[in-house]
């Protein structure tokens, strides 16, 4: 196989899971507008580095899931030791109407309290990723992530009660 | 309802994937120069950093930060100065150390005169009335002056020591007594002068001899005695209180209580003389 046609398949791969690897961009970061541009790029070029011990055992989408979340993890943890973040600057130059602000910080806020194990679960979840592909991605069994996908819902149902001012007891 | 809620996290979801799919992404051509030119710079060696430089990220300066270490630098400096002045290594002179305050040492015969001498220093003029040999006579309370002639030392010492025996007396009392020039002060009625040095009177007090103590035994009772006669005394008064009568009780001792009534506190000499100040 060729360098150009490793490329081209590539490049389709990428076009066909583009908003999923977005998806993981703006979920697992606090990035917007041209920030989120150059994270999206840096996750590509990290699938890219990545792809030649691809084996194509799994999904390409769980695949790439791991791979793009696992570099935009590295890419925060560097940034939040190099230097402080303004979000205020951020949300500036997002370029971004409000509802849309309104709808990610909505999201945002929903996940912001679970742990990341827990993050990828949902996402994924609600990617429509199947529970063995989550079990493949996450390394737990099947039927822990069928239990730790309740205790997730469980979770955000209480806080979008407490968003909405009920409180359960 | 719980379907409702499972909804609303969905219809979240949901309505973020249709904003994310209005995100303008690279095209197919853009993604394939991107990919070309990361491996490019790869081969060239050049480091490839994942990390994106933003205009809108700055590194904050954290200005605080050094003034909080100056101050405690500061803070430091200040509690080590401290340490180290009152520290017996210290080459302050401390006042209130015994090597720098003849005071505050033993009166030996070789140290006596600047025993004096800080005694002088160490007491502030307010408390301590100005004694000159003028005046001594026309304010008998000026007892501190040194001073030879046997007869003006004997009768001041007496009034000395005739007011320190009498511990009821208040302030007032003790002036008039120092004031009356004639109390018998080489007289037996001054008890406990022994060849008017009034600072024997302690020592005789606390050396008395068993024969003396009989004879006051004798005088007052024994320790039963006034304790019988004081339980005596206790069972009069609850009587009296039964029968609501009231009981006078006497004053408290005025003297106990006022700290502002001078002390005096003799200073023996070697030579015999002895000086008496008030403080």
């Amino acid at each position: 196989m060729t360098q150009s046609s490793t490329q081209n398949e590539f490049v389709a791969m990428i076009k066909q899971h583009e908003r999923l690897i977005l998806k993981v961009c703006t979920l697992f970061s606090n990035f917007k507008g041209e920030d989120l541009r150059d994270l999206y790029q840096d996750a590509v070029c990290a699938l890219w580095e990545s792809y030649p011990s691809f084996r194509h055992e799994s999904k390409e989408s769980t695949w790439i899931f791991a791979v793009s979340r696992h570099t935009i993890l590295n890419i925060m943890r560097k940034r939040r030791t190099n230097e402080v973040l303004v979000d205020n600057e951020i949300t500036d130059v997002s370029g971004y109407d409000e509802s849309t602000k309104d709808i990610i910080d909505e999201l945002r806020m929903a996940i912001a309290h679970l742990d990341p194990a827990e993050k990828d679960i949902f996402i994924m979840w609600m990617e429509g990723f199947k529970n063995s592909e989550i079990a493949e991605t996450t390394n737990l069994s099947e039927g822990n992530v069928a239990v730790k996908l309740t205790r997730i819902k469980k979770k955000l149902k209480k806080e979008i009660n407490i968003e909405r001012g009920i409180v359960t007891l | 309802m719980s379907k409702q809620k499972n909804n609303d996290i969905q219809d979240k979801y949901r309505r973020f994937s249709e904003e994310m799919d209005k995100f303008e992404l690279p095209s197919e051509q853009e993604l394939l120069d991107l990919i070309q030119q990361h491996d490019a710079a790869k081969a060239d060696g050049k480091q490839v950093d994942f990390t994106p430089v933003h205009k809108e990220t700055k590194t904050t300066k954290p200005l605080w930060r050094y003034a909080a270490a100056v101050l405690l630098l500061v803070f430091l400096g200040t509690a080590a100065w401290l340490v180290v002045w009152n520290s017996p290594f210290s080459s302050t002179p401390n006042n209130n150390s015994p090597s720098n305050n003849p005071a505050a040492g033993t009166i030996t015969a070789d140290n006596e005169d600047s025993f004096r001498q800080g005694i002088s220093d160490s007491i502030p003029p307010e408390t301590m009335p100005a004694h000159s040999e003028a005046n001594s006579d026309a304010n008998p309370l000026l007892l501190s002056q040194v001073n030879n002639d046997n007869t003006a030392k004997t009768r001041n010492q007496g009034q000395v020591a005739t007011s320190t025996i009498l511990p009821n007396m208040t302030c007032e009392e003790y002036i008039v007594i120092a004031d009356d020039q004639t109390i018998p002060t080489d007289s037996t009625d001054s008890p406990a002068l022994d060849n008017g040095h009034p600072s024997r009177l302690t020592i005789k007090d606390v050396d008395m001899k068993q024969d003396e103590v009989n004879d006051r035994r004798a005088l007052h009772g024994d320790k039963k005695d006034q304790h019988r006669k004081r339980h005596k005394a206790n069972i009069e008064k609850n009587d009296n209180r039964d029968k609501n009568i009231n009981v006078i009780v006497p004053k408290q001792n005025t003297y106990k209580g006022n700290t502002n009534f001078p002390r005096p506190h003799y200073i023996p000499s070697a030579n015999g003389n002895t000086r008496v100040i008030y403080y």
